[in-house]
């Protein structure tokens, strides 16, 4: 799954560290989220998504058709 | 940090104290075992009587409430939590492997008189792995009816 938590992170000027602090994880769960390395749960995917006052959709790019091939 | 440390520190210390005066006034077959504990005690609560010392001084409080903040926020980590659950996951499967590798190895072994008392050993070992199995079929069989 894509997401833009990179993108919206710099927009407000924070790093990695800041962030992490004011969602309550670690830097590096902030790091693999960015990385696409690690999808958050949908209680931190909201977390985030109130933090950048957005909707999860516009964060999280969910590939509906990707997964389909794969079934 | 809360006064609780610093009387765990000083139950700790005191408990120590106690091993080593019975072992240093009675000549008993427990001595080096009293010796240990009288070391196991003292030492970490020397050390938990100072860190309480230490992080309640008014220089250090602000530092104390970061540092346990920071403590906070990594033990409940939702990808740290994960990630402790899936080695957890990997840690029991290998150890059913080992066990079962060494109940065969020692039957071989055994078999072949290379070692004596085997059968004891695979007793244990075969204890062992039934324990392990059936209580991660037992713990699964709760969690799947509690969620």
């Amino acid at each position: 799954m894509k997401n833009r938590v990179e993108q919206l992170r710099k927009e407000r000027g924070l790093n990695q560290e800041e962030f992490a602090k004011a969602i309550r994880v670690s830097r590096q769960t902030v790091s693999s989220i960015e990385n696409g390395k690690y999808n958050p749960s949908l209680e931190l995917a909201f977390i985030i998504a109130d933090f950048f006052e957005k909707s999860i959709e516009e964060i999280f790019i969910y590939e509906r058709s990707k997964t389909n091939e794969k079934k | 940090m809360k006064k609780n440390n610093l009387l765990i520190g000083i139950l700790y210390m005191l408990s120590g104290a106690i091993c080593l005066i019975i072992a240093l006034m009675f000549d008993t077959k427990l001595d080096s075992l009293l010796f240990g504990f009288a070391g196991a005690f003292i030492v970490p609560g020397i050390v938990i009587v100072n860190k309480y010392f230490y992080w309640t001084s008014p220089k250090n409080k602000n530092r104390y409430a970061e540092r346990l903040e920071n403590e906070n926020i990594e033990l409940h980590d939702e990808r740290k939590e994960k990630l402790r659950d899936k080695s957890g996951r990997y840690a029991y499967l290998l150890g059913l492997a080992v066990t079962s590798f060494f109940i065969v190895l020692f039957s071989i072994l055994g078999n072949l008189e290379v070692i004596t008392n085997y059968k004891l050993i695979i007793l244990y070992l075969g204890g062992y792995l039934v324990f392990q199995y059936i209580a991660g079929v037992v713990i699964f069989r709760h969690l799947n009816n509690k969620y």
